[in-house]
């Protein structure tokens, strides 16, 4: 398996639904999408890599279009979707409010979205039999804090921008780990991941 | 006149499989079928949900008490399409005749399943479907799971159960039962996908390996990922997105059909000089 030129990493968070079967636990399936961050990388004809990264919390309670919108913007037919536990993330975005104002624009956003499944999507989820160890350990390495086990609320703003965003970059930074072999020359996409958090930071 | 229901692929399914003794031939050939007793029978359903999603479950009955063994996989089977490999020539007759060893006459998923003819919707025999029913012989689970690339009676086989069960392994008889309906669903999701033309109904195969690992069932950890996972996982978020387009567009037209209030502005104002 090889890294492919144009990836879309989605670290979403989710607003956990009561068991409707009154368990009084969660839903385990019923998520609905709350945040997410999204970390575009695009691989050009020089062996460099450029990054583009969006973060977008759900201020307005009713979830979802909005959401699903400005989520699918960035996606092509050459785009390789990556998360974690993509099917929850998918089957969230299904779930748009009935007799939503935005319905129409709702099934274009789908549409790009089945046109980015064009590509084998990648689930983070799958790398281990322990996912969050090797996610953390990958953000560890490159310098990132290890997020996958801190909570994630919408209450903070800063704090869920903060933490979707690492959990992003560590899932690139897990998925180029898992698919370029050590001693790969395009492992030089990591100087420009360096470059651009430290400039992104700087901003 | 038989009618098919071969339009769309089943969303209700129990892959049954079944496990049996029978008293050894002189010749040391297969005993006839009518002489085999069940010992472990075991019902993976797979109930289709919305947005393309599977719900799965896996139960085995052992009959040490055959006639509620019997009510019990009967009671599995029903409203539910029966999937099985050669079920129709060997798994469902020795069921019906161990219901009725027991005077058990009232269990209405069986008898569907049994007395269900080889092209309607109420019992899908997977050697019949690939066999073109009957056109092709000579295949077996084992070997067609091995050029699909499915894991297939890897820890025993079907000649060994007489042996594990005289010396006490009931267990690992169900376990084994279990990882033969496991193959046999990887298997349905992509002859069924095949035969209906509808390819994301093979993401059944990877959403099983989901459910797998979320329950961590360790002899079935076989299942988790086939070799062929890339194409089953992007056919499976495939399926979720379309039924997702599919749910807005019907609402889209009931909106058109109907201007309910609370309709979309939008789709008013897209079909205004109409409306």
């Amino acid at each position: 398996m090889s890294y492919p030129p144009k990836i879309t990493v989605i670290a979403p968070h989710f607003r956990m639904v009561d068991d409707p079967r009154g368990t009084g636990t969660h839903s385990a399936r019923l998520v609905l999408l709350e945040a997410f961050a999204a970390l575009t990388v695009l691989a050009d004809d020089q062996g460099h890599v450029h990054f583009r990264q969006q973060v977008e919390i759900d201020d307005t309670g009713d979830q979802s279009v909005d959401l699903l919108r400005k989520l699918t913007r960035p996606l092509t037919a050459e785009t390789v979707l990556v998360g974690f536990r993509l099917d929850h993330v998918l089957a969230s975005l299904m779930r748009v409010p009935r007799d939503s104002e935005h319905e129409a624009e709702a099934k274009n956003a789908l549409l790009r979205l089945k046109l980015a499944l064009n590509q084998a999507p990648i689930d983070a989820w799958w790398l281990a039999s322990k996912p969050f160890l090797v996610l953390n350990a990958a953000a560890i390495q490159f310098g990132l804090p290890a997020r996958w086990e801190e909570p994630v609320t919408v209450a903070n703003p800063p704090v869920c921008r903060a933490t979707l965003a690492a959990r992003a970059q560590s899932m690139w930074a897990a998925i180029v780990a898992d698919r370029m072999p050590a001693g790969d020359p395009r492992r030089r996409t990591f100087a420009d991941f360096d470059r651009w958090r430290t400039t992104a930071t700087q901003l | 006149m038989f009618r098919s229901n071969d339009m769309s692929p089943p969303t209700s399914l129990a892959v049954l499989d079944i496990e049996t003794v029978a008293a050894t031939t002189e010749d040391n050939s297969f005993p006839p079928w009518p002489t085999h007793r069940p010992v472990v029978a075991s019902v993976l359903t797979a109930d289709r949900r919305r947005y393309g999603q599977w719900q799965f479950e896996l139960e085995s009955v052992t009959f040490d008490d055959g006639r509620c063994a019997i009510e019990r996989v009967s009671h599995l089977l029903e409203r539910r399409t029966v999937i099985g490999f050669n079920t129709r020539g060997f798994d469902l007759p020795a069921l019906a005749v161990e219901a009725m060893r027991h005077q058990h006459f009232d269990c209405a998923g069986l008898s569907l399943a049994w007395r269900a003819n080889r092209y309607s919707g109420n019992h899908v025999d997977l050697l019949d479907v690939i066999s073109s029913f009957g056109g092709a012989r000579g295949a077996n689970l084992a070997m067609l799971c091995a050029e699909l690339g499915i894991p297939c009676k890897v820890d025993a086989h079907g000649s060994e159960v007489g042996e594990m069960m005289a010396s006490g392994k009931a267990d690992a008889v169900a376990r084994y039962c279990e990882s033969d309906t496991a193959a046999t669903l990887c298997l349905a999701g992509m002859v069924l996908a095949l035969r209906h033309n509808e390819p994301t109904y093979a993401g059944l195969v990877s959403q099983f390996g989901v459910w797998v690992r979320e329950r961590g069932l360790k002899h079935l950890a076989a299942y988790q990922r086939l070799p062929s996972h890339a194409e089953l996982d992007r056919l499976s978020l495939v399926g979720i997105v379309e039924e997702g387009i599919e749910a807005l567009d019907h609402r889209l037209h009931l909106q058109w059909a109907t201007n309910v209030p609370g309709a979309s502005s939008v789709t008013k104002s897209a079909f205004s000089d109409i409306l």
